[in-house]
Parts: C-alpha cells; sequence; structure tokens
C-alpha cells in the first residue's frame, strides 16, 4: 500500500517536479479507497504544515482527480503526494483511455452542464495543473495539481465571515 | 421507533426529541417555539447546554421573532436546573405538580395553552432522584393526555445510553427527529425547519446523489425561501455542487435560495456560476459557527 516512511529520500521526483521535491506518500486506488483517500490526503498535508484551508482545497482536487480515474480512466489508479517550497504535488495517473483532447479544464462549463466541470473546478482551486499522456504506451494520464501553502492569485473577500 | 415532525405537534403530546447535533436541536427547538408563537400558547423553554442567553440569540438569528413574546413573557427562557431540581434533587411529584400549576397560571393568564420544551442533560449527572426520571416521564405523558398543554423533552443521542434513549422514547407519547433524507456515520441530510430548507452535514459525495436529490426537489416545492445549510459540511464534490447549482436553476417565480457554506465549498459553488444566479445569495460562515 502506503511507501515506507524513509523511503521517501530515495526516490527521484518524477518528471515535471521540482528538483528537490519530496514524496509523501503513495496511494494506490480502486473505487473502494475513493472514500478513504480524502482523510489519507488531508493527514499528509497537515503533517506537511499546510494550512487548513489550503488542505481543504488539496483535499476537493485529489479527490476529483482520483474519481476521474474511477469514472473515466479505467478504474484503477495511483496517486502520489510530493512536497517542495511550500507547495504539494498531487500527482494521478491510470492506464485508462486517456483524456480526450480538448478536454483540459481551461473553459468554465454553463451553470449545470456536468461536461468537464471536475478539471474546471481542480484548475480553478488548485494554483496550477498540468495533463500528461501515460508513460509506457499510448494509454493512461497522469494528472499533476499544485496547491500551495498559500493561495495564490486575487483575494476573494468572503461574505458573512 | 419512526419519529413525527415537531411541526404536527399538539396539546396533550409528551415528545421525547432526539438530535444529533446542537445545530439540529436548535433548529428543531425553533420550529417548536415559533408554532407555540403563532398560536398564542405560552413558551417555555427549559435550557442548559445552551446558556439562556445564546438560546435566545440563537431563536432571533434563526429568524423566529422573539421580542415582543419574550417582553411580555408570552416566551420565558429559564434554566432546565430551575424547574428540575430546584433545591438539587429531582422529585418527580412535586416536578408534577409544578407542570399543573404552569399549566393553570397560562389558561389564568388567557394563553391558548402551554408549551414546553426543556433539555434534559442534567439527568446525567449524579442527581439525586434521577433513578426515577423513568416512571416520572410516564406519569407526566398521563398527565399531560387530554391537557391543553404540549412538552417536548431533549435527549441528545450523543449523551444518553442507547438503554436510556430506548426506555425515554417508551415513556412518552412519541418521538420527535428531524425529517431525514440520508443518516450515516459520515453524512446527514435532513429538512430544515427554521428557516425553511435543507441541513446537509458531514461529508457528502456522488453516492448520496439520490437522498440530495429528493431533498432539494422537496424543498424546491415546499418552500419560497430555500435556505442550504451547509455550515457543517466538511467535504462536497463536484456532482453534489452540481446537484446544488441544478437545483438552483429550477427556482422559479418569487423563490430565493440561500446557501450557507464554509470556504472550501463557497470556492467550488462560486466556480460553478452559483453566485451569477439571480434568484442565489452564497454566503460563508466558518466551521462551528
Amino acid at each position: 500500500m502506503a511507501t515506507e516512511p524513509g523511503s521517501q529520500f530515495q526516490q527521484a521526483p518524477a518528471q515535471g517536479l521540482p528538483p528537490d521535491a519530496v514524496l509523501l506518500v503513495e496511494l494506490p486506488f480502486t473505487e473502494a479507497e475513493l472514500v478513504s483517500l480524502r482523510p489519507a490526503v488531508a493527514a499528509h498535508a497537515d503533517a506537511a504544515g499546510m494550512p487548513a484551508d489550503r488542505v481543504d482545497a488539496l483535499v476537493f482536487v485529489a479527490y476529483e482527480l482520483a474519481t476521474n480515474v474511477v469514472r473515466h480512466g479505467g478504474g484503477v489508479g495511483g496517486m502520489q503526494l510530493w512536497t517542495a517550497a511550500d507547495a504539494i504535488y498531487c500527482r494521478v495517473s491510470d492506464q485508462g483511455p486517456g483524456i480526450p483532447a480538448g478536454i483540459d479544464g481551461r473553459a468554465q462549463p454553463e451553470p449545470g452542464s456536468p461536461a468537464s466541470r471536475g478539471l474546471w473546478l481542480v484548475r480553478t482551486l488548485a494554483d496550477g495543473m498540468h495533463i500528461d499522456a501515460g508513460a509506457g504506451d499510448s494509454r493512461g494520464s497522469i494528472v499533476t495539481a499544485t496547491i500551495g501553502f498559500r493561495r495564490e492569485g486575487t483575494f476573494v473577500q468572503y461574505p458573512d465571515d | 421507533m419512526s419519529g413525527t415532525s415537531v411541526e404536527d405537534l399538539k396539546p396533550g403530546d409528551h415528545a421525547c426529541l432526539t438530535f444529533s447535533d446542537n445545530d439540529e436541536r436548535l433548529d428543531i427547538v425553533a420550529a417548536f417555539v415559533r408554532d407555540g408563537l403563532r398560536l398564542g400558547q405560552k413558551v417555555l423553554c427549559l435550557t442548559e447546554s445552551v446558556s439562556q442567553t445564546a438560546l435566545s440569540d440563537e431563536l432571533a438569528a434563526r429568524g423566529v421573532g422573539i421580542g415582543s413574546a419574550a417582553r411580555s413573557g408570552q416566551l420565558q427562557v429559564a434554566a432546565s436546573g430551575q424547574f428540575f431540581t430546584p433545591q438539587g434533587s429531582f422529585d418527580p411529584s412535586a416536578t408534577i405538580v409544578r407542570w399543573q400549576a404552569q399549566i393553570d397560571q397560562a389558561n389564568r393568564d388567557g394563553y391558548g395553552g402551554l408549551r414546553v420544551t426543556g433539555d434534559m442533560c442534567w439527568a446525567l449527572r449524579p442527581v439525586g432522584g434521577v433513578a426515577d426520571l423513568m416512571e416520572y416521564e410516564s406519569r407526566l405523558t398521563r398527565m399531560l393526555a387530554g391537557q391543553n398543554a404540549t412538552a417536548a423533552c431533549q435527549f441528545d443521542r450523543q449523551c444518553f445510553d442507547t438503554v436510556t434513549l430506548a426506555t425515554a422514547a417508551d415513556n412518552h407519547s412519541m418521538n420527535v427527529t428531524a425529517v431525514t433524507y440520508h443518516d450515516d456515520a459520515l453524512l446527514r441530510i435532513c429538512r430544515q425547519h427554521v428557516p425553511t430548507g435543507v441541513r446537509i452535514a458531514g461529508e457528502i459525495d456522488y453516492r448520496a446523489i439520490e437522498p440530495l436529490t429528493l431533498a432539494l426537489s422537496e424543498a424546491l416545492s415546499l418552500d419560497d425561501h430555500i435556505d442550504v445549510n451547509l455550515t457543517q459540511l466538511r467535504f462536497m464534490d463536484t456532482t453534489t455542487a452540481g446537484v446544488i447549482v441544478q437545483t438552483a436553476l429550477g427556482l422559479t417565480g418569487r423563490q430565493r435560495m440561500t446557501v450557507r457554506c464554509t470556504r472550501i465549498s463557497f470556492d467550488v459553488l462560486a466556480a460553478l456560476g452559483m453566485q451569477e444566479q439571480a434568484r442565489v445569495t452564497l454566503t460563508t460562515a466558518r466551521h462551528g459557527d
């Protein structure tokens, strides 16, 4: 299941991650593990020093990417959480048919339309999102979302706080 | 045992009111008080876990107009201990006598009856006489039947053991609980009485789409103003956020929806365009507010 403690320093960062990135945990999943991913991701992010509001965003993003794999990406996936320089990188891979061209979460879906809603939300809540084709053969996909310890971009004024 | 809705209580009823958390308790108590005030009844709230000031504030915050009723004496908020254990121990016979005195006084004062709700958590302490509590509840059931008075005794499901709760249920004339669409260790979806709407607490994802859709569509058919209370919701996934947005799109005419939620749910719903919908107000509340 999860990576042994101590082995984290031995693994070189995956492609596209900062060279000093450290692997926090590796979590294989199917539909049965979706719910337990949430507290697991929250616990590792909290232990890495991530503020609570950013942990909430990371849990949402991680769960959404894993759900995509279960529903559209062949049902079996792997999640890695990496950390470097006040950010956590959530990398979710699968061996499914791949994410169709044109679906990248860049366009806001019409209210009420379910199409590409998930990736749009991941892109909106994360500080960065990158989609790669799976390694090896042409099948599968790898999505990496970055959540900073501090929220980037425009300051949000919440009503009634 | 299945529950009755608080809105269906009638004179003569002696209800065992159980709840899962304080927000749910306050919602049911608010409905109990609101209905009593509307019916011109004298309303007595006996409280302990929630301070008397906090209870008055909560009733007002939920939209129950208590100002004039509190000033006139129609609504009284008092400590549970004052009523049940005025001398430090519990005396069932003396308590029954106090009940009859309250009923008679309400009638003399020209009220349309008496309504009393009491927080029973005082009975969790080693109070003298508490062993006779269930015998007292049974006597009160017989005593209230046929009188112009309604009682709702609040038993916290998180504090009382299951045997006590079952015995309490047997010794009242009915059980009052929230109208529940889904209830398990992670998620609770209930009808909210005051303000009217739906309350979703815990963690929700696509597996609960059926009870969520049912709860929201019933609210859509019943309420002019739907209050979607997500203040105790720790997690919401894309699918369920989509159902809430879809419900908002179904608002018609003068219908309005207010969604109160945590910051993360706010961000998710805002990203799906919820704030731009004309009939919707989206606000945040911190955990535990």
